[in-house]
């Protein structure tokens, strides 16, 4: 967690394209949240395989090609999903080389205590110490 | 009836291994929730999976519960985690799971 998911037309985003995306996405979000690299999931897929993904995918804009959908831990901040979502809008498009108006991103909130990544509960924002004690989460 | 999707990687799991899992997964829903749970499994093509901007090796795992109380559903998530690190070697490291109420899910 964050899990973000990447929808596009088949085939049109190169492998060198998916791995900058997933960079960009991966340092916006740390930098707006201070989650650490190694849990920031990106998948991609094409627009033909969404209906396998459940709700694991929202049709963040109908009729934009490329969109962005991230599920991240609830408890962020408006400002910091406002400065996710615009930083990785204009970071998509610019890797693709499209206007920002094809590229739709947004996200939905997780609740921390449903998931469980890297043998542990994953701790609410701000409280990433618990990590190292899963025993607390246990009580909550 | 829950609803269960499992993400994996291209080429990560053998079909063998796959199928151990289907079945584990039926048994431990049972046992943890006293239901079914209606499985999907996803590939994620060889490419299309990164963690932290590099080719990822981790499965993920979305397990739908009814209202339970956290403790149940840590021991749920642990239960999955454990089977999953068995089945597969994975390390813990290479497994996420979420299982949120069924209930969070309807608009």
């Amino acid at each position: 967690m964050p899990l973000y998911i990447c929808v596009a037309p088949c085939g049109s985003i190169p492998d060198t394209g998916k791995q900058q995306i997933s960079r960009s996405i991966t340092r916006i979000h740390c930098e707006v949240t201070n989650a650490p690299p190694t849990f920031v999931h990106t998948l991609f897929f094409d627009q033909g395989q969404v209906s396998s993904l459940g709700p694991l995918w929202k049709d963040v804009g109908p009729g934009c090609p490329y969109q962005v959908f991230g599920s991240i831990r609830s408890g962020r901040t408006d400002d910091q999903k406002e400065r996710l979502i615009s930083g990785i809008r204009g970071s998509v498009a610019e890797v693709l080389g499209v206007g920002v108006e094809q590229v739709a991103v947004a996200t939905g909130d997780t609740e921390a205590k449903w998931t469980m990544e890297g043998g542990h509960m994953i701790p609410e924002p701000g409280e990433e110490e618990a990590w190292t004690n899963p025993d607390w989460m246990r009580k909550k | 009836m829950m609803i269960c999707y499992c993400l994996i990687q291209e080429g990560q799991l053998s079909q063998e291994n796959v199928s151990l899992l289907e079945k584990s997964i039926e048994n431990i829903v049972e046992e943890n929730l006293a239901s079914g749970a209606k499985q999907s499994w996803v590939v994620i093509p060889k490419g299309n999976g990164w963690i932290g901007g590099e080719p990822s090796t981790s499965s993920l795992v979305l397990l739908t519960t009814p209202d339970i109380e956290q403790a149940a559903r840590v021991d749920l998530l642990g239960a999955i985690r454990d089977l999953w690190t068995e089945v597969t070697g994975c390390t813990v490291d290479e497994i996420m799971i979420t299982a949120p109420p069924l209930s969070s899910l309807v608009a």
